[in-house]
């Protein structure tokens, strides 16, 4: 595995409210996992605890089968040579007053294997854009003579230059037009695919994680709500909180009237509720039908789905029979 | 026929002066009927927001319109000065924008942003002026309104904030709502609930909409009329319901192929338009889109195309793609 998390909790520094709930999962080398949900599910803390931004309450990551959550300094070396994150906004994470040159002349001097004569960081610059598909005139530009395209382009070189094998996309297409975002998620899978990446992405939409990737699990406040293959979740979602999501999806052909809206706003993460979470919007849950009262009383367990892969789970105690789905 | 709620034709923007104007919507015509949702798609820089903004008399300082007629509920604006255009389009026309944090107050409550509308418009009392609000606050969905209504705008989130904006509009229920991206920085659950409550306010009062995004497919799903922009003008005008079958110009169905669809196969590459959109400094001959169009000839680079009828609308292409 390229990627294995094993029992992840975590809070953030000087707090006592348990923002990523005790999750684990897997991502083999060459993979995609997508992870979805709102804000506030945890799924962006879920990243920067694998990039070492933020220290495990508890549990483990391993990257490329080396543990690297305590934070040591031979894990994080090991993260900085394995591991890379691009960001949602591409204007925020490049420098002003640096070019896209000089940008990834200094990412790509970190790596200890390379030469670092002015032709060798050259031709890697021009490696680096190559793969982007900027064109070599871009090199003296700044970002902001750039067009939000454009910057995340130069922001995935930047990410590539250490010549990563995990790269965790963290809402990469968000801030984007959605024909530009169209051209980034295309390039992302020419670089997987050429470079044999391992990807971790995190995103709201899931029309963009179906497209991206093999493997989905879908978060909600800290846990993880239904977790498997990519054809599985989206042929027959399980949890009614993923047909949420996919109904809010915007879609060709699909009015309003026809899908679920959540309404109401997430529960809080510094005063959860008994049982499920999700219980306040499930729209299958007690607030719909007074029965369901286990809901309320116990927390649903991620249980194994009959008829559907092996590795295709839900945590939910009226789980959906979703085969013929239509979306 | 009725009269139109807001009517625009010609609309030209532009910023600066001489060789280095920038000409930023180009012969824009539109006419929202009472109770429509129009929406306004296109990509960064094609000129949909300046066109929403002009409609609703807000252009930034710098920017330069004119218009051959441009009316308000019958009002002529065109031949109205600024002081007088500002009774004529207040507490009938309200305007959402993409941040709501940028449009709220931040050291006042919501309560008493909210209450301004019907204070200076109808001049209400402050208590009045409360009620009003809460009740606004609920139509909107905003849980437990009674205390809400006195809370500053950072302890709303991001959805709350703006349908509190939306609540806002609805104080007076308005003839044409604005709406400018005003979900483009929310969670897609999020979205779906702010985009109810746009139909909602629609389909209960009667107010006409025009919503603006870059998002073809959530227009396709609110909107009844779309209108296509590129590089500052209307390329296409088509019915919602026929758009992703229906739409002829090469632009329009370029942007529906770059959705990623829940129904589509997973392995099939997303479209893709090269290029980039024309600089607004520049004036081309023929179409604008041409540079990036597939099936563009010499008489497109040559010749711009005047609109022709299609089955579910008007299109300004010489070459209109075949039903989808």
């Amino acid at each position: 595995m390229m990627l294995s998390i094993r029992e992840l909790s975590v809070s953030y520094p000087g707090s006592d409210v348990v923002v990523v709930d005790g999750i684990s999962l897997d991502v083999p080398s060459g993979g995609t996992l997508g992870l979805v949900g709102e804000s506030g599910s945890g799924k962006s803390t879920v990243a920067r605890a694998v990039v070492g931004m933020v220290r495990p309450r508890s549990g483990t990551i391993e990257v490329d089968g080396v543990e690297v959550g305590a934070g040591s300094s031979a894990a994080m070396k090991h993260l900085r040579s394995t591991t890379q994150m691009v960001f949602q906004d591409p204007a925020a994470s490049l420098h002003p007053r640096m070019t896209v040159g000089a940008a990834l002349v200094e990412a790509a001097s970190v790596r200890a294997d390379v030469a670092h004569g002015q032709g060798d960081l050259a031709m890697e610059v021009h490696r680096l854009m190559d793969l982007v598909g900027l064109p070599e005139t871009f090199v003296d530009r700044y970002a902001f003579e750039l067009s939000g395209g454009q910057r995340q382009r130069v922001a995935i070189a930047r990410a590539l230059a250490p010549r990563p094998r995990l790269l965790i996309l963290d809402e990469v297409t968000a801030a984007l037009d959605v024909s530009i975002q169209a051209t980034i998620l295309n390039l992302l899978k020419e670089l997987q695919a050429e470079l044999h990446l391992t990807y971790l992405a995190i995103s709201h939409d899931l029309a963009v994680m179906r497209y991206l990737c093999d493997s989905i699990a879908v978060m909600e406040l800290g846990s993880i709500k239904e977790i498997g293959a990519a054809d599985e979740v989206f042929g027959s979602p399980g949890h009614p909180y993923t047909v949420a999501l996919l109904d809010a999806v915007p879609q060709f052909g699909r009015t309003r009237d026809d899908r679920t809206v959540l309404t109401g706003e997430p529960a809080d993460p510094a005063d959860r509720p008994s049982g499920c979470s999700f219980r306040a919007r499930c729209p299958v849950g007690p607030v719909f039908d007074a029965s369901r009262d286990r809901c309320v009383t116990t927390t649903p367990e991620l249980a194994v789905v009959d008829h559907s892969g092996p590795d295709h789970a839900v945590a939910c105690h009226f789980r959906l029979n979703t085969n013929d789905r239509d979306v | 026929m009725t009269e139109p709620v807001l009517e625009l034709s010609n609309l030209e923007v532009s910023f600066g002066r001489g060789l280095r104007a920038a000409s930023v919507v180009r012969g824009v015509s539109l006419r929202i009927e009472p109770g429509e949702i129009v929406g306004i798609v296109g990509e960064s820089g094609s000129g949909k927001t300046l066109t929403a903004m002009a409609a609703a008399d807000l252009l930034p300082v710098g920017a330069e319109m004119t218009a051959d007629r441009w009316t308000f509920e019958g009002h002529d604006l065109a031949a109205s000065a600024r002081s007088e255009r500002g009774p004529i389009l207040g507490g009938r026309l309200a305007v959402v924008f993409q941040d709501p944090m940028s449009s709220l107050n931040p050291a006042r409550t919501v309560g008493a942003q909210m209450g301004d509308v019907v204070r200076v418009h109808h001049g209400q009392s402050k208590r009045a002026a409360r009620t009003t609000a809460i009740d606004r606050l609920r139509q909107v969905r905003v849980t437990a309104p009674e205390r809400r209504v006195d809370e500053y705008p950072h302890e709303f989130s991001g959805g709350m904030r703006q349908r509190a904006m939306i609540a806002m509009g609805l104080m007076t229920p308005p003839a044409l709502l604005i709406a400018d991206e005003p979900t483009t920085a929310l969670d897609v659950t999020v979205q779906a609930d702010v985009m109810a409550v746009i139909a909602e306010l629609n389909r209960e009062h009667g107010t006409a909409v025009i919503l603006v995004s870059h998002n073809i497919a959530l227009i396709a799903e609110v909107a009844t009329r779309v209108l296509v922009m590129y590089a500052g003008r209307i390329v296409e005008e088509v019915a919602a319901d026929s758009l992703a079958t229906r739409s002829r110009h090469q632009y329009t169905r370029a942007l529906i192929g770059s959705v990623p669809r829940l129904d589509a196969p997973r392995d099939q590459p997303l479209v893709t338009i090269g290029g980039a959109p024309p600089d607004p400094t520049t004036r081309a001959e023929g179409c604008s889109f041409a540079p990036r169009c597939a099936a563009a000839t010499s008489e497109c680079r040559s010749v711009r195309p005047e609109f022709v009828e299609s089955d579910a609308g008007r299109v300004a292409c010489f070459h209109p793609a075949a039903d989808a």
